[in-house]
């Protein structure tokens, strides 16, 4: 286990070194001037001044070993200061990242403990007008996009009906950590994010469960006399479960790419909305970022979709 | 000068810019005032909510540029003096008096008695003092051309001095002397209020930077208090700082004009005015500025009340006078054919829907030195501008598309940036009127950033579609000024007239700086810039506020930056 985990590592690297490569170059082949953002036009400064700045970030230096100095502080942790903000970069994301990880977290425990079961009446039924509903269900949730569907909660259920808070992580003076009021306020982004990776998984997992429960062992568990209930737990989801796993890299890139746009539709303080915000703002050194943690999150969630498989199938190892 | 760039009421990176308050944090006058009647007693208590559009990028008014910067730092850091919040016009602050000598080289300010910041300490003429060294050192700054005349200030920036030597602090530090190397009359304006930003608690900000010093390297640029303002003379106490979520207020027992009857103030963020317009329409924030367009929705809310007051404002179309691809427009004739050309008030209608008027030249109607007295009112007329066209030299093709006197076809493009739905239409107006004088226009859309970029004075660009946002201060000299058209300069049409030339530079250095004479000075300009009609002027737009039905004395106007201006006396009628 210890070597394949290990093996999964080192090929990680090359991915992060194309995305390090891919952020550098997209902002340094961006047309405009870096001092010139930075300053945003608006600072008192000698050309003298600039010239000294100029040469102080590093921007004389020729472009390899622009690089290589970035990825030295990357490695470090140093992202630089915010062109916008003229605070250091992992500062901001520090305050973010937290914020992040609740919509994630929240939004695969919806995702398992619907979609699971759904996929499993999806099977179960098969022909029969709650497999129909669920097929729809899928496809729906497929097509529609992740932003119209934040958006028309907001205005239906939040503006209009007022069932829901139209954003942010809390009430205006409540402040209380994972508290019912932050629950209230998550229902949205979650349920959006949620949607996609609902819509994902009874598609694989009733494919998987057809298959499985006409094998010879779960034959062999009914007319033992079990119990439907344990045959369907117990032998067939567990076995079908195995290629939901790694059907979970989908639903994390969903989440990744979905919780850029959702956060700032549901105004939610995230990395997400960060990245956003400095996109627009043209605030580079956030948006690298952004990007770069955004993509090792990635990485290590791919990582740990891998290690997850290989634990539950210990064919994989071998291969 | 306090001037700006609109995006919608947007801001340009400028130098020496003062802020004006975005569409969550709206700026004016009320139509109709919420005055407690007599029998309603004023109830303690409560929070008001406010949408800011973005995070602050710092809570320190030196180095500030943003408008949720400003909207953080004038709730503890205050001026000497103010802008009326109706007429612009400067009243005491801070400071009780304020008094420009008669050779107008010498100003100065008393301050009010037993002025305490929020944790005890006096406040002194020194705190003022120590904000400008502040600015004068500070490489972030946008506020250096209000202090540069201010004799001994470029010796200070320097560091040849570790004071600036024209600052005099009297009587105890209740007084202020302020001398100039040259007359300035905007000076009492932006010196006091306008370009200054508020005023420092020097007692604790020394201790993270020391002004008394001849080291340049060092500035306030960087230090910690910038993010977490340590002590309030304004009616608020800063308490804490959620990113992303909101900043949040405390009342200020020690406020000179009285504690605030509220109890908190919070500044909630959020991703764009859209939300912050679904905001106020749950009540979750408690007054905002909208979009005409948003109108019809929002006065169907009956938890709110509509105040309307004019901007200080313009929108306008630039004409390059040096565009190489389209000489005609160096021509006076045409370019008032151009006026006469489009329906101004047909814009106003469809795209402010009314909520706006139609302007004829660059002093906004809502300000002191407004004069129209002799002014052209031009409206559309198809035959004049023909005939004016003619006049000039044009000849009419085949094609119905103009000839200029070379032979060329007089097809141009106009600009504006892309997504500001009022820019696009009267894009889409400018195109299909024009046409109908014979004048092709092909519409350019881009970023508000390329539209700067591209209109950067030079020759490669012919018309244009933006705006102005001005300060209470009239002092257009950078608009207009024929020295004023080169590189980040704003004279990027290339106006160039030796009576306006005077008129700005009377406006600016007097030396007769009385309001009659200024009013006259720029009279003089207006009269000029109505006939040379350098920009067609379109229209100044009406703010539309929106509050809470139960917040009262709330009373928005014109200048009155945030509305915060009496922001002691709101109360919430339960």
């Amino acid at each position: 286990m210890g070597r394949f985990i290990l093996r999964r590592l080192v090929q990680a690297i090359p991915t992060l070194i194309g995305i390090l490569l891919l952020t550098f170059a997209l902002t340094r082949l961006s047309p405009s001037d870096p001092i010139q953002l930075m300053l945003g036009g608006q600072y008192d400064i000698t050309p003298e001044d600039r010239i000294a700045l100029r040469e102080s970030l590093g921007l004389n230096d020729p472009l390899p070993l622009q690089f290589i100095k970035w990825v030295w502080a990357i490695l470090h942790l140093d992202f630089g200061q915010s062109f916008y903000y003229h605070r250091p970069v992992m500062d901001l994301i520090f305050e973010r990242v937290p914020n992040s990880l609740q919509i994630s977290i929240a939004a695969l425990i919806v995702t398992v403990a619907v979609g699971v079961p759904l996929g499993v009446i999806a099977a179960l039924r098969r022909g029969h007008v709650e497999d129909h509903g669920i097929r729809i269900f899928s496809v729906a949730g497929h097509a529609i996009p992740q932003f119209w569907l934040g958006l028309m909660f907001v205005l239906t259920l939040s503006v209009q009906l007022r069932w829901f808070p139209i954003g942010s992580m809390n009430a205006v003076g409540i402040d209380c950590g994972l508290c019912w009021d932050r629950v209230w306020h998550l229902i949205g982004p979650v349920a959006v994010i949620s949607i996609a990776g609902i819509a994902n998984l009874p598609r694989i997992l009733r494919t998987e469960v057809l298959e499985v429960i006409s094998q010879d062992y779960v034959r062999t568990a009914r007319s033992k006399g079990l119990r439907e209930q344990v045959v369907i737990v117990g032998h067939v989801l567990r076995n079908a479960l195995i290629p939901v796993v790694t059907s979970f890299g989908t639903i994390l890139l969903v989440f990744f790419s979905g919780a850029l746009i959702i956060e700032r539709v549901f105004n939610w303080p995230g990395l997400g909305r960060l990245t956003f915000e400095a996109a627009v703002n043209k605030d580079y050194p956030l948006v690298q970022a952004g990007v770069v943690i955004s993509s090792v999150l990635l990485i290590i969630s791919y990582l740990l979709r891998d290690i997850a498989y290989a634990w539950v199938d210990p064919r994989i190892k071998v291969r | 000068m306090r001037q700006q760039r609109t995006r919608r009421v947007l801001i340009a990176g400028i130098a020496a810019v003062t802020l004006i308050a975005t569409a969550c944090a709206p700026t004016g006058a009320p139509s109709t005032s919420a005055t407690a009647a007599p029998s309603e007693q004023p109830v303690a208590g409560g929070r008001v909510v406010v949408g800011a559009t973005g995070d602050p990028k710092t809570m320190q008014p030196v180095i500030s540029g943003d408008t949720t910067s400003s909207l953080i730092w004038q709730q503890v850091y205050l001026t000497l003096t103010r802008a009326n919040y109706k007429t612009g016009l400067t009243e005491p602050n801070l400071a009780e008096k304020f008094e420009l000598s008669s050779d107008g080289l010498t100003l100065s300010y008393t301050l009010r008695d037993n002025l305490v910041w929020s944790n005890g300490d006096p406040f002194t003429g020194e705190d003022w003092k120590y904000t400008v060294e502040a600015v004068a050192r500070s490489k972030k700054t946008v506020r250096k051309s209000t202090y540069q005349d201010i004799v001994g200030w470029q010796d200070y920036v320097d560091g040849k001095t570790d004071s600036v030597a024209g600052i005099a602090v009297k009587n105890n530090g209740k007084a202020i002397e302020v001398k100039f190397t040259k007359v300035f009359c905007p000076a009492v304006s932006a010196l006091g209020a306008g370009g200054a930003g508020g005023i420092l608690p020097s007692k604790l900000f020394r201790a993270q930077w020391e002004n008394k010093s001849t080291d340049v390297s060092k500035n306030i640029d960087d230090i910690p208090y910038n993010m977490n303002p340590p002590a309030s003379m304004g009616p608020w106490i800063f308490k804490s700082f959620q990113p992303g979520v909101q900043v949040t207020f405390a009342k200020n027992d020690k406020y000179f004009r009285g504690a605030p009857l509220l109890d908190e103030l919070v500044v909630k963020v959020y991703a764009d005015t859209t939300a912050v317009k679904n905001a106020l329409m749950v009540g979750e924030v408690t007054y905002a500025g909208i979009q005409p367009a948003d109108n019809d929705e929002v006065s169907k809310n009956d938890a709110l009340k509509l105040f309307r007051f004019k901007q200080s404002s313009y929108d306008y179309i630039g004409w390059n006078l040096k565009a190489a691809k389209a000489p005609w427009l160096a021509n006076t004739q045409v370019r008032q054919a151009l006026a006469y050309g489009i329906d101004a008030p047909a814009i106003v209608n469809k795209v402010l829907l009314g909520f706006g008027s139609q302007i004829y030249a660059h002093t906004p109607p809502v300000s002191w030195a407004y004069d129209d007295a002799g002014f052209t009112k031009y409206s559309r007329d198809v035959n004049k501008a023909k005939q004016l066209l003619e006049q000039a030299g044009a000849k009419m093709g085949t094609d119905g598309v103009y000839r200029w006197t070379d032979g060329t076809p007089m097809k141009m493009r106009i600009e504006t940036n892309q997504g500001n739905n009022v820019r696009e239409t009267i894009l889409q107006f400018a195109q299909e009127q024009y046409k109908a004088i014979g004048i092709q226009i092909d519409p350019l859309l881009e970023s508000f950033n390329a539209l700067l970029d591209r209109t950067q004075p030079g020759t490669d660009y012919e018309g244009f579609i933006i705006g102005w946002s001005l300060g209470a201060d009239p002092d257009p000299y950078s608009i207009w000024h024929s020295s004023q058209s080169g590189k980040d300069q704003f004279n990027d049409v290339f106006y160039a007239n030796p009576v306006v030339d005077k008129a700005l530079v009377d406006n600016r250095n007097g030396p007769d700086c009385s309001q009659a004479a200024r009013r006259k000075a720029l009279h003089t300009m207006d009269l000029q810039l109505n006939q040379d009609v350098p920009y067609t002027f379109l229209f100044t737009r009406d703010a539309l506020t929106y509050a809470d039905k139960k917040l009262h004395n709330f009373d928005p106007d014109t200048y009155s930056t945030g509305s915060f201006w009496n922001v002691e006396k709101w109360w919430f009628k339960k």
